[in-house]
């Protein structure tokens, strides 16, 4: 039985999209991508280190796996997110997507996304960890098969641009389980879903 | 001079009307985190309230007079001098307020003139939108309650790009956590509007 932990970085407002780079994700003509980077620093990277230790496998949508897939094998060398992600077991939850799927250690997970996690659940002894991926979040939220989110809340508001939780989003209780504060003003929440 | 503060509860995703207590609604309240708003709401001159937070506030606050758990809050709440910002409502008015008349921004840079201390804003629609955007706010507190709501509208619709410093952040057994912001200096080169 695996856990399912979201690490989605939003700005205040709830925006998740584009936050690593401006071409990151230019859907429905968002321009502001890059909104994270000032707020990547130590603190950061060692709290999102600690999901991406040795057992974990990463758990991705189709937009989110094909940017992954694009970028991080083509950073510059030696790159430890690279190395990481590379090597890690990847789930793709697609309806498009056919294999063999190129990018090393991924596995298409065909079907219903939602049916497909809660077996893989059941069957995984290693955390899910899901970036990005606000398709599947939502489909997962509402069969009630995330367990936690990581939430670096960084210090602006854009007023534009796809949130985590949109409009649609059903409510769900959650515990905080931890608060850090970063030297950038980000404020890194843990919240655990409440059953 | 004074300080402008907005100050809100809202949800995890920005939800902030209707704030019912759970398990109803999505408000968690403890006794720590409504000890440490009362001392801000005491330490405070005044409110500043757009009409429809205020028809709501002062419709509901002076009944809560001699609820045991809300007496001190609800004294505070309806013995604060309030100033409410209306182009229909007309003096005199209820519930100790002052009608803040003419051109927003003149009006309001009167009030932190007169005031020394803090000016409390609470709501989330056309008022403080505007005081955001005009660059009358010196800070901003939310108190954030561990929940996602359905939305409807959301504390940020309307207000544009805004760079921010967080400036304190505070975290309650509850889960509650109350974030402190000041807008944020314009960066070097950057081309937002703040």
């Amino acid at each position: 039985m695996s856990k399912v932990v979201a690490i989605e970085q939003l700005t205040l407002d709830g925006v998740m999209q584009g936050p690593g780079r401006p071409d990151e994700d230019r859907r429905d003509g968002f321009d502001d991508g890059g909104w994270a980077a000032a707020g990547n620093d130590p603190a950061m990277q060692q709290i999102l280190g600690r999901h991406m230790s040795s057992s974990w496998s990463l758990l991705v949508g189709r937009t989110t796996y094909e940017d992954f897939a694009s970028f991080w094998p083509n950073q510059p060398q030696p790159n430890p997110f690279t190395e990481i992600l590379n090597h890690v077991e990847k789930f793709v939850a697609s309806t498009t997507l056919t294999e063999p799927l190129l990018w090393h250690n991924s596995r298409l997970l065909k079907g219903d996304a939602a049916d497909a996690v809660a077996e893989l659940k059941e069957a995984h002894d290693k955390n899910l960890v899901i970036f990005g991926s606000g398709v599947l979040v939502q489909s997962l939220l509402r069969r009630g098969l995330i367990d936690e989110f990581v939430l670096p809340i960084h210090p602006l508001v854009l007023g534009k641009g796809r949130r985590l939780f949109p409009d649609s989003s059903p409510p769900v209780k959650l515990q905080l389980a931890e608060s850090v504060t970063t030297a950038t003003g980000v404020i890194i929440a843990t919240y655990r879903v409440r059953r | 001079m004074g300080r402008l503060v907005i100050n809100n509860a809202m949800t995890v995703n920005g939800a902030f009307e209707a704030p019912a207590p759970e398990p109803d609604g999505w408000l968690t309240l403890d006794a720590d985190s409504s000890q440490v708003s009362l001392e801000q709401f005491l330490v405070a001159d005044a409110m500043v309230l757009g009409r429809k937070t205020y028809e709501g506030l002062a419709a509901v606050w002076p009944k809560l007079a001699d609820e045991p758990t809300l007496g001190a809050f609800a004294d505070r709440m309806n013995s604060m001098p309030k100033y409410v910002a209306s182009r229909t409502l007309r003096e005199p008015l209820e519930w100790n307020a002052t009608l803040l008349e003419g051109d927003l921004a003149q009006s309001v840079t009167a009030l932190k003139d007169r005031h020394d201390r803090t000016l409390v804003a609470v709501g989330a629609g056309e008022l403080t939108q505007a005081l955001t955007t005009l660059g009358l706010v010196d800070e901003f507190w939310f108190w954030v309650s561990p929940s996602l709501w359905p939305a409807g509208p959301r504390i940020f619709d309307g207000v544009g790009p805004v760079r921010l410093a967080l400036i304190g952040s505070t975290t309650f057994d509850s889960g509650v956590v109350r974030l402190a912001y000041r807008p944020a200096p314009a960066r070097e080169g950057a081309t937002d509007d703040q």
